[in-house]
């Protein structure tokens, strides 16, 4: 094919997105629709996860050390846990700064904690750190049990535990809905695309009659296919980042504290918009131009 | 240019719709197909284009084997014929002059080539003033003549014909098969399907008749305008 005739036939296609404007409509609803819902969950799924994710990240499991260890004791226990992949924000306290926390606790009573520095602080040093996949913590605060340095250790290991229950539901839950959601889209995308098909299968079997390739045919399906797809992909980008924000107004306006502390969790849009946008323009075009070959196909056949 | 030789052919429940064929259509020649409702004279026609392929015997059309021919040289056989229909087969979204066009285009043909053979071809018909009208717009015996122009445009060896008066007032049916005898003077072979008797009589030259599947006549009629000179009917 010479580059002017694909160029005339790229024309054509983009001419029949509007002269065909109802059935070009009814597609793009229908797609729109279709990355409108399955965008929506992927969001909601998202941001539930980053919160499960942050409301975790604000438990430290705290390793309180045996006042009779060594220095050196101290010192392996403390690399070993630095170097532990699974472990962030790892923190030493040694019984001095323990106490001078522990004073600043207790403001204007401190006085009653005069006197106890060196041989009879009766704060102990301590590791703090969190754990970055909560469902570890179990596992974590096993291993360290056995420490011979161990005076006691302080985990969040049920709210670990409830937390990744949650997250695990939830993404169950949303891979399960996102599926579903792409079922039940492909099927009636495929209906519209077929229709669009069928209502030209007079056109497609004329143009085989006066000797039209297969391919001569197609292109300006596929390029009407690539358009609508591209249309509603940026339509179905428009108004989630529309609702988006939105919701994230109102929630901020409209949240308690502890909520709020919460929300600042919430993935920006902006973040996402670019990785959105290209999703929806991959699965667009791609639904628009496999759905207008497939159906295409049959009437090919004269 | 068309040659059957003992075909026989049915539709896929099996009734038989032609049987043992031989027909032989030499170039430059004008030949009508006469036949009541239903003899299979379509059938024919879409044997001709490949449309189908026949149960048992050979086609041969513009020297391609229609037995031998493969899927994909198809479209290139179909472009060395002109077809029109009765029910003219315009695309609907398309001007005059796109739906000549795209007969050209199929080819790959320039621009320029298109810009100047779409307008002579529809010049010949008569229809210049309307290359940008669309399909809906146009009279049955002028969206014949489009169709016409269509089946010309790339001045192709053979033009075949189904019923082409069949949509179309009856006195511009002879203005339609005027036509095409003006275009087989200029050498294209051509063959129409009728089943107008009025005009195979007034006309008169070749004519093949199928009766019940089967070719029951086929010789040379004298038309009644060369004998007695008649004008054609306004
Ligand atoms: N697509 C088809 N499937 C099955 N039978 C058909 C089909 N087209 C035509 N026929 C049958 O074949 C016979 C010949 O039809 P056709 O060739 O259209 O006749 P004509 O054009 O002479 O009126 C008829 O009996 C008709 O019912
Ligand atoms: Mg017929």
């Amino acid at each position: 094919m010479k580059a002017s005739s694909f160029k005339y036939l790229v024309k054509e296609g983009a001419t029949n997105v509007w002269l065909n404007r109802l059935m070009s409509l009814a597609s793009v609803g229908v797609l729109t629709t279709c990355l409108l819902l399955i965008g929506f969950s992927l969001l909601i799924t998202a941001n539930i996860n980053n919160m499960v994710d942050y409301i975790g990240d604000q438990n430290e499991v705290v390793f309180f050390i045996k006042d009779d260890a060594t220095q050196e004791q101290i010192d392996e226990t403390f690399a070993s846990l630095k170097n532990d992949e699974r472990l962030f924000n790892v923190v030493y306290t040694d019984k001095a700064q323990a106490l001078e926390e522990y004073k600043e606790t207790m403001g204007e009573s401190a006085i009653l904690l005069d006197g106890l520095e060196g041989e009879d602080n009766p704060c102990p040093a301590s590791y703090r750190f969190k754990v970055a996949d909560l469902s570890q913590t179990s596992a974590i605060v096993k291993e360290l049990e056995s420490n011979p340095i161990k005076e006691l250790i302080n985990a969040p290991t049920d709210v670990a535990d409830t937390m990744t229950n949650i997250k695990d539901m939830i993404n169950v839950f949303g891979i399960v809905l996102v599926i579903v959601l792409a079922v039940v889209s492909l099927v009636i995308i495929a209906n519209t695309i077929r229709a669009t098909v069928f209502s030209r299968r007079r056109e497609i079997n004329i143009m085989k009659y006066v000797g039209a390739t297969n391919n001569f045919i197609r292109v300006p399906f596929f390029v009407e296919g690539i358009l609508i797809g591209a249309i509603a992909a940026i339509l179905a980008f428009l108004l989630i980042w529309g609702g988006y924000s939105l919701l994230f107004n109102y929630m901020t306006n409209h949240a308690s504290v502890w909520l709020k502390q919460l929300l600042s969790s919430i993935i920006p849009f902006s973040q996402i918009a670019w990785p959105l946008l290209g999703c929806f323009m991959g699965s667009g075009v791609i639904v628009g131009t496999v759905g207008c070959t497939f159906s295409i196909r049959n009437h090919l056949k004269v | 240019m068309i040659n059957f030789k003992d075909v026989s052919f049915a539709y896929g429940n099996g009734n038989m719709v032609l049987k043992n064929i031989n027909l032989n259509v030499d170039a430059g020649e004008f030949a009508f197909v006469v036949g009541s409702s239903g003899a299979g004279k379509s059938s024919l026609f879409k044997l001709i284009l490949r449309e189908v392929l026949p149960l048992e015997g050979s086609v041969v059309v513009n020297g391609y084997d229609l037995k031998t021919l493969k899927k994909r040289e198809v479209p290139g056989f179909r472009r060395s014929i002109g077809v029109v229909f009765q029910d003219f087969r315009l695309i609907p979204s398309m001007t005059v002059f796109d739906n000549v066009a795209f007969s050209l285009r199929v080819t790959d043909a320039s621009r320029r080539f298109i810009r100047n053979q779409v307008p002579y071809v529809l010049d010949l018909m008569g229809l210049v003033h309307k290359a940008k009208s669309y399909p809906n717009e146009l009279s049955g015996g002028e969206q014949q003549r489009v169709a016409l122009a269509r089946a010309l445009v790339n001045d192709p060896p053979l033009i075949i014909a189904d019923e082409p008066t069949g949509n179309v007032d009856p006195e511009l049916s002879y203005e339609i098969v005027e036509l095409l005898r003006e275009i087989n003077k200029c050498g294209t072979t051509i063959l129409m399907v009728t089943h107008e008797h009025d005009l195979v009589r007034y006309f008169g030259g070749r004519t093949i008749t199928v009766e019940n599947g089967s070719i029951v006549f086929d010789d040379y009629v004298g038309g009644n305008h060369e004998s007695q000179q008649l004008q054609i009917p306004r």
